[in-house]
């Protein structure tokens, strides 16, 4: 590449501030090349002009900095054929040799699983328990897709993330978004979670989930406050600097910590028993909602740890600049 | 409305075209700024910061596929299109085809319609 000049690392200095780190290498690269090329071509029409005329006349037809990183990280707008395509191709693959090789195991008559948790044997009956273990290893399959295409960058740019989990754009609209949010999720587990999680008994509703995991709630309020942190920062113009940064660094630990810690309690559902459900019919419900709960925060830790590891990279990318 | 068509309704017709011949103009490799100025020959003027985040998207899609060229003055990233992209290609081109095809029928549609409400109201 040529020297620097000011109104070109202007721009890239502010572009990369706005993209995902995962991106900024790539982008910077293309970017500069389409600044350097537009400004040999001003200068072959108007030999007059100076380098640094001719690429400030480049930078100025690719827009803003603001815009441009918008462009980059939004949704994309035409159909993401292939990036559905190879999703869908690849988990039917995952899901159909997962499935061949439990079977497999089943038939074999294997009594312990090879993969506790992920390879084992099916259950032969009853059939609802059956249905379930196919469900299961359909759900851990499409969770763990999710995770490849997302955290090693195979997404190709058309698997949305959940909001929670993508370091949101460093707008006033987005903190907002962000806060309001964060509000509703403190209201529901603070407030209304037994509520929401709970199964009529008689006139009460009584909650399914297991003490021990209630107890840990409030410590997910210190992940929420981190985040909260975050946007009020946004919101006070202090958006993609190094204190916002950290406190979404913070957030994204909290969060992942909360989680795993929640996925290794000896019980998150205690179905109550009562003259409607029975026994056998609660542990299938227990078993059914333990193994959603699990699947939900396993992924959800592993999201909030590339957001992690994001964050804290661009933190010490923002500590060097100052 | 009155006059001459809303700015922003053409940009936002032009916006889905442009990819559909984007795409047609990378049947053979093509750096960025070659392919904005390509488009502008064909009446599709594009700046490049509308264009790039296009080229970025489907390359991030794997509808194209990209490579350094760094023997000349300056490095050039070069985009071609890939087999899925090709897929892609076909598959906007049909859409492309249908969309044209049902609004030439509305045209003829409403023209007929005209012509029929004409000859009624004549003597």
């Amino acid at each position: 590449m040529t020297t620097g000049d000011p109104s070109r690392e202007e721009f890239l200095a502010r572009l990369e501030d706005l993209l995902p780190t995962g991106e900024i290498a790539r982008v910077r690269a293309d970017v500069e090349s389409l600044i350097l090329d537009r400004a040999a071509d001003e200068r072959d029409r108007d030999p007059e002009l100076g380098q640094e005329e001719a690429e400030r006349r480049a930078v100025r037809a690719l827009g803003t900095p603001e815009a441009l990183a918008e462009e980059l990280v939004s949704e994309p707008l035409t159909i993401g054929l292939a990036t559905q395509r190879s999703f869908v191709r690849l988990l039917a693959a995952v899901f159909a040799c997962h499935l061949l090789l439990s079977i497999a195991l089943t038939v074999a008559g294997s009594r312990t699983a090879p993969i506790p948790g992920l390879l084992g044997p099916l259950p032969r009956e009853p059939f609802a328990a059956v249905l379930l273990s196919v469900l299961t290893i359909f759900l851990i399959d499409a969770g763990a897709m999710l995770v490849l295409f997302v955290a090693l960058g195979r997404s190709r740019g058309g698997a949305p993330l959940p909001g929670l989990f993508r370091p949101a754009r460093w707008t006033r609209r987005g903190a907002v978004e962000g806060l309001v949010l964060i509000a509703l999720l403190a209201v529901l587990f603070n407030v209304f979670l037994e509520n929401i999680f709970s199964v009529k008994q008689g006139d009460l509703l009584e909650t399914f989930l297991a003490r021990e995991f209630l107890a840990l709630v409030p410590w997910l309020n210190v992940a929420l406050a981190f985040f909260a942190a975050r946007h009020i920062l946004t919101l006070l113009g202090r958006g993609g600097g190094s204190a916002s940064l950290f406190a979404d660094a913070l957030g994204a630990l909290a969060g992942s910590a909360w989680l795993i810690t929640a996925s290794t309690r000896a019980e998150i559902v205690q179905m109550p028993t009562g003259h409607k459900l029975g026994q056998e019919a609660a542990d299938v419900l227990d078993h059914l909602l333990e193994s959603v709960f699990l699947i939900v925060f396993v992924v959800g830790a592993l999201l909030l740890i590339v957001r992690f590891v994001r964050s804290g990279i661009a933190w010490r990318r923002s500590l060097r600049r100052r | 409305m009155t006059g001459g068509v809303d700015p922003k309704f053409e940009a936002e017709l032009r916006r889905g075209v442009v990819q559909v011949v984007a795409l047609l103009h990378l049947e053979s490799p093509r750096y960025g700024y070659d392919l904005v100025r390509l488009l502008g020959e064909a009446g599709f003027a594009i700046e490049e910061g509308t264009l790039y985040p296009i080229l970025r998207r489907f390359e991030k899609q794997g509808v194209l596929s990209s490579r350094w060229d760094t023997d000349g003055a300056r490095p050039r990233k070069y985009y071609e299109l890939s087999a899925d992209g090709r897929e892609l290609k076909d598959a906007m081109l049909k859409a492309w085809d249908a969309v044209r095809e049902a609004t030439e029928e509305a045209i003829r549609q409403a023209a007929a319609a005209s012509d029929g409400a004409a000859s009624e109201s004549s003597p």
